[in-house]
């Protein structure tokens, strides 16, 4: 009979390749990733829309940056400027609704916390347009390279940790293999959506959006931890 | 302005270099939990000459929690007449007086001592300076009212004590009312990610486990000879591991001895406690960072590891200063350098307050623990991150204020919940 570790002390026995083993060759799909997204799915991508866009009538034109030494197309879209008065009347909205928020008793106060600062953050944003608007420094071409800048590190980011931390894990190395190019996937399908909403938000709604899909970036990273977490529910089977 | 750009963005990688420190540090205790040697407590000494113990357990308005801690002391394995159990009470205007009496006529080994004169400060670290003179023995085990240690929880403490280098030791404490809702069971979650895998592996490493301030014990001799807690200190327990550390003593960490505490069951109480906690232990690291750097007692490792868990309720303070930061680069189109930095500085942030465990390290001590339906709770923990930047600032301004303006500190009790008198 199998006699159970006191959890206190219970500790892993690794079978297969080290963890250094695995975490470089995870590490080595990553990269490989992310060349791959640089040097054709984005283009590829940006192409599709460019068609989607056009035949919705919305004509803009394509300018090629030097994103970490690949040719990225962006799309040369003009920015929305909105009137003082709206910006002051959504202003306004946004106080008002983080009052209500820091007031209310329903939601937790974790959650309010966290879509206040999203809030402030936007009414930081709407009051600098307010006033600042003359010398916002960015047209398409260079927010667009700064975003894809970002982002494009932000992922690639991503993937490390998601390797290093994979190969932690008791988990059979092809799965966590398998686990690893699924998200890779999945974060590039979702790269594109939001690309295309940044997109759409700036050149249609408000420039506002701007700094705040900027700045709102790094919370993508939950996928990450939601995909190591499930991983590790399914490996608590083992201890059992 | 150049130099004022230039400034700015070597914040930004300064910051980020310093949160890719705590992230390595704590991926190499992950890793060392998992599969690294143990370094197992004391257990397994066989020893019937058991030192006389003195247990501590201070109260200020316990009457829901006084009986349960109490019976859990007498029914415990270690020889009653090798123990004295002095349960203060602390200027309590409820029952516990009453209570405290009616077990001291009962047992004989109960003896309580009381605080009551309104010109005595109220408050723990008041309490525990006062009651050295009163404690017959030099070993001191101390646990909160609310907590529920297990029988062999005494016994188990304080064997430490038979390596003459222990000057302190600490056991892992446990959430007890951890199924009453979402933040209970979050709690629970961290504390499994700062004692499973933080304490232990700080403890296999020979770094700088902390002593909490209970469920933990310590040489009275050795208390009184280092000037016993400053009541200036909010965090007494933090600022006696360090204490410890620069007087070349060592703190053992006892994974194997649980103990079951109450967490704050409402976000606000949750929220002031961490205040509290930031509060208390900035003292500590104003006062004692300095000392640190040089202590001939402490490996370069070790050194590395406590200036690193000083600085660590300064962080979320730098953080908001680099959120900022990182909003005014952006307006000025001077972000392009540290763009990627700034977002990467945001990522490695997340999860990383509360009880300072990045998510894979909850994430891996809940798994040690067999909890599997607890780990889908692990992604819940960035909702926390905006909340905790926020009143850990607020504990930074608290010991900055404190220690300008050298004002009086209160002691703010957590609140309880009746679950304390609940068996487990």
């Amino acid at each position: 009979m199998e006699i159970l570790q006191h959890r206190s002390y219970r500790t892993i026995v690794r079978k297969g390749l080290s963890f250094w083993a695995e975490s470089t060759v995870l590490l080595f799909v990553s990269i490989v990733s992310i060349y791959l997204y640089l040097a054709f799915f984005y283009n590829q991508f940006i192409e599709y829309f460019y068609q989607i866009l056009l035949q919705n009538d919305i004509k803009e034109g394509l300018v090629s940056l030097d994103i970490y030494y690949y040719d990225l197309m962006v799309l040369d879209v003009p920015f929305v400027y909105n009137a003082t008065m709206t910006l002051f009347i959504v202003l306004i909205g946004l106080v008002l609704g983080i009052w209500i928020l820091l007031k209310q008793k329903v939601i937790p106060l974790n959650v309010v916390f966290w879509i206040a600062f999203l809030m402030l953050l936007m009414s930081i944003f709407i009051l600098y347009f307010i006033f600042f608007s003359a010398y916002y420094p960015y047209d398409a071409e260079k927010y667009f390279g700064l975003y894809l800048h970002a982002y494009i590190g932000f992922m690639f980011m991503c993937f490390v940790v998601l390797s290093f931390l994979l190969a932690l894990t008791p988990e059979h190395f092809m799965r966590k293999l398998i686990i690893l190019v699924s998200t890779i996937g999945y974060y590039f399908l979702y790269s594109f959506v939001r690309f295309a909403c940044t997109v759409l938000l700036v050149s249609q709604v408000s420039v506002v959006f701007s700094p705040f899909m900027y700045f709102t970036i790094f919370y993508d990273f939950i996928l990450i931890i939601y995909v190591y977490t499930v991983i590790l529910y399914k490996d608590t089977q083992k201890l059992m | 302005m150049d130099s004022l750009i230039i400034i700015a963005q070597g914040y930004q990688i300064f910051l980020l270099v310093f949160m890719v420190s705590y992230m390595i540090q704590h991926f190499i205790f992950t890793y060392n939990r998992l599969y690294g040697e143990q370094k197992n407590y004391y257990h397994d000494i066989i020893d019937d000459e058991l030192p006389m113990v003195s247990v501590i357990v201070p109260m200020h308005n316990e009457e829901l929690v006084a009986r349960n801690i109490l019976d859990r002391l007498v029914r415990s394995d270690y020889p009653m007449q090798q123990m004295e159990i002095i349960p203060i009470n602390d200027h309590s205007d409820d029952k516990t007086q009453e209570i405290l009496d009616e077990y001291a006529q009962k047992y004989s080994n109960i003896v309580p001592y009381s605080r009551l004169d309104n010109e005595q400060k109220r408050g723990k670290t008041e309490s525990l300076n006062e009651v050295m003179a009163f404690c017959k023995h030099d070993i001191i085990v101390v646990f909160d009212a609310d907590y529920m240690p297990a029988k062999e929880a005494v016994k188990s403490l304080v064997i430490g004590f038979k390596d003459p280098q222990v000057g302190a030791v600490m056991g892992r404490v446990l959430v007890h009312n951890s199924d009453s809702n979402l933040l209970t069971m979050m709690l629970d979650m961290e504390r499994s990610g700062g004692y499973q895998v933080g304490q232990q592996a700080r403890y296999n490493m020979d770094l700088v486990p902390q002593y909490g301030g209970t469920v933990g014990a310590y040489r009275r001799s050795v208390f009184v000879q280092m000037g016993s807690f400053d009541p200036k200190v909010l965090a007494e327990d933090t600022d006696l591991t360090f204490k410890m550390y620069l007087n070349g003593w060592k703190v053992a960490y006892a994974n194997k001895v649980e103990c079951y505490e109450e967490m704050p069951e409402e976000w606000v109480d949750r929220a002031r406690q961490v205040r509290r906690w930031a509060r208390g232990h900035n003292e500590v690291m104003f006062k004692h960072l300095f000392s640190t750097f040089k202590s001939k007692y402490l490996s370069l490792k070790a050194k590395w590891d406590g200036i690193l868990l000083l600085f660590v309720y300064i962080m979320p303070f730098l953080l908001i200063i680099g959120i900022a930061n990182s909003i005014f680069l952006f307006f000025i189109d001077a972000i392009t350098i540290v763009s990627s930095l700034t977002a990467l500085v945001l990522i490695l942030a997340i999860n990383a307050f509360g009880n300072f465990a990045p998510f894979f390290q909850i994430a891996i001590a809940n798994y040690l623990d067999g909890r599997k339906a607890s780990l889908k709770l692990v992604p819940m923990f960035a909702f926390n991150f905006i909340l905790y930047l926020f009143y850990t600032g607020l504990g930074f301004f608290d010991a900055v204020t404190d220690i300008f303006t050298k004002r009086d500190i209160h002691w703010e009790k957590t609140k309880r919940s009746e679950r304390g008198q609940n068996e487990r």
